[in-house]
């Protein structure tokens, strides 16, 4: 079922500083995960503090440098490691200071960061979208040029005006 | 003082139905500390989202997990509906209820079974799983499934069910109820049983705050935490709801809670059928997620709260779906309650998480 949620990005810098006032306030760890993009790994952490309002608080952090590093949160909410350690096999994101970090040996995968391969599929849809969305903008470029040109001839020129 | 030992438990053992590594480390017979290690059935559904359209992927959704098949199809329906601003038909949402309870009623009798197994108490683990059967033979009736039902779409419900089928559900509930009632006697006053989890495997009520467990595993440490009570979609119908808890925190605690809930999704189902309106139960889902829409949902599985996120690209693909399980967030939870514990009693610590390894791999 859907539930109350927000959304916020985060700097890198500030996830060990969230994660101690969330932990101060009660707040458990729901969820932390990835979401592959062009320039980097989106991180997503979601916390939530039962009772009261039930909000669900996701915070993210926007392009993580492919082998980037990120710290560990493992110090407050212990109940993440197997997500941080999944972060680093799958997404080859290096989660430093882990209290239980199995070494990017927690998933056995043939092929290592696998959610940050892209497939051909994926390659041809993302070609897709790119390709709609720049016939959209150009059909769109084209559509406010006919409406300023016609416009334009519709009203009277001021040297017409003038000249009359 | 005896020596330190690690002892390797799993990945294949008698009390597992699936691949979990345990690392033991024993002294004098005491368990001293574990650590889990999964890992070894990782299918990569999530990547998945990248060659199935948003209706098609509900077909992979639903096999994340053989027993928790009708929690995940919805929970992932749920979600991308959310992502997609669309109301479902208020009758499919009393159906979904009643599966989903009907999907946790199968599930625990499943556990149950496995449980009394474990202790060594054949007779009991046959008569859990005789009676699930008969809810087995529900969603057959209802479905034409026994364990992938493919019942839940996005925007509601592949079929309807007539009075006649809902009355037919009702009546085997009813007497799946009394005879349960003598399980459950097994089950609780049993003295064997009750020398078998008693005062094992315990977590205190802040330990389990702590380390973020969820589910029967957290309720039975007294932590009241169950999406059920947040009253989204039909569960907001329910003339009460009231999370089943216990103070005891031990592995007979774990018992109680799951027994007792069984009954308690009985009587969610009976009001779900008594109120359900008449109506549609599909609203056919126009265009695709929106480029960067995000929504997250959460469902109380039969293990706990199950948390989902979707995020849309503007194509019917989705950029990214994530599934995280119960069983993920109670593993910390339950090296911290073999910390200490007999080492004869790692089987039954183990069992009373309750975890499902596929589904938590994914």
């Amino acid at each position: 079922m859907t539930v109350k949620q927000t959304y916020t990005d985060i700097e890198l810098a500030q996830l060990l500083d969230l994660a101690a006032e969330k932990k101060a306030a009660g707040y458990r760890c729901v969820n932390t995960h990835c979401v592959n993009t062009v320039d980097g790994v989106d991180i997503i952490y979601t916390f939530v503090v039962d009772g009261a309002d039930d909000v669900y608080e996701n915070y993210r952090i926007k392009n993580v440098p492919h082998h980037g590093h990120i710290p560990s949160i493992q110090g407050y909410f212990p109940g993440v490691f197997p997500f941080e350690n999944e972060t680093q096999d799958l997404y080859g994101i290096t989660v430093d200071d882990m209290l239980l970090d199995f070494h990017f040996n927690f998933y056995s995968t043939d092929v290592s960061e696998p959610m940050t391969v892209i497939t051909p599929e994926k390659k041809a849809a993302m070609e897709k979208a790119a390709k709609i969305a720049k016939a959209k903008a150009a059909k769109a470029a084209k559509d406010a040029k006919a409406k300023a040109d016609a416009a334009k001839a519709a009203a009277p020129s001021a040297t017409e005006e003038k000249g009359e | 003082m005896g020596k330190a030992t690690i002892i390797p438990f799993g990945p294949q053992h008698p009390v597992l139905p699936e691949p979990l590594h345990l690392d033991l480390v024993v002294q004098d017979e005491k368990v001293i500390e574990a650590v889990p290690q999964i890992g070894f059935i990782h299918r990569g559904l999530e990547k998945l989202t990248e060659t199935r359209d948003y209706n098609q992927f509900i077909y992979i959704a639903e096999r994340i997990c053989g027993i928790c098949a009708v929690g995940h199809s919805l929970g992932y329906a749920e979600t991308v509906e959310g992502l997609m601003g669309l109301e479902v038909p208020k009758r499919a949402s009393y159906l979904r209820v009643i599966l989903h309870e009907m999907s946790r009623i199968h599930s625990h009798m499943l556990w149950m079974g496995l449980a009394a197994d474990a202790f060594g108490f054949e007779s009991l683990f046959m008569h859990c799983w005789r009676l699930r059967e008969r809810v087995l033979d529900l969603f057959e009736a209802m479905t034409g499934g026994r364990v992938i039902l493919s019942a839940v779409r996005v925007g509601g419900m592949v079929r309807d069910q007539d009075a006649a089928t809902l009355a037919h559900v009702q009546e085997v509930l009813e007497g799946i109820k009394d005879e349960y009632h003598e399980i459950c006697r097994a089950f609780l006053n049993d003295s064997s049983v009750r020398s078998r989890l008693v005062g094992v495997g315990v977590i205190e009520h802040d330990d389990a705050v702590n380390l973020g467990m969820v589910g029967p595993f957290a309720r039975a440490s007294n932590v009241v935490n169950d999406v059920r009570c947040k009253g989204a979609g039909a569960y907001a119908e329910l003339s009460d709801f009231t999370p089943i808890t216990s103070n005891d925190c031990d592995c007979y605690a774990r018992v109680e809670v799951r027994a007792k809930e069984i009954l308690q999704s009985i009587d969610i189902i009976e009001e779900m059928i008594a109120r359900i309106p008449e109506g549609p139960v599909f609203e056919k889902p126009k265009g695709s997620p929106a480029d960067g829409a995000m929504a997250c949902g959460a469902l109380e599985q039969p293990r706990g709260e199950c948390y989902y996120y979707a995020q849309g690209n503007g194509t019917k693909y989705l950029e990214r779906m994530r599934m995280r399980t119960p069983t993920s967030m109670n593993l910390a939870g339950m090296a911290a309650a073999l910390k200490g514990c007999d080492l004869a009693d790692v089987n039954m610590i183990v069992l009373t998480i309750d975890p499902c390894i596929s589904c938590t791999e994914r």
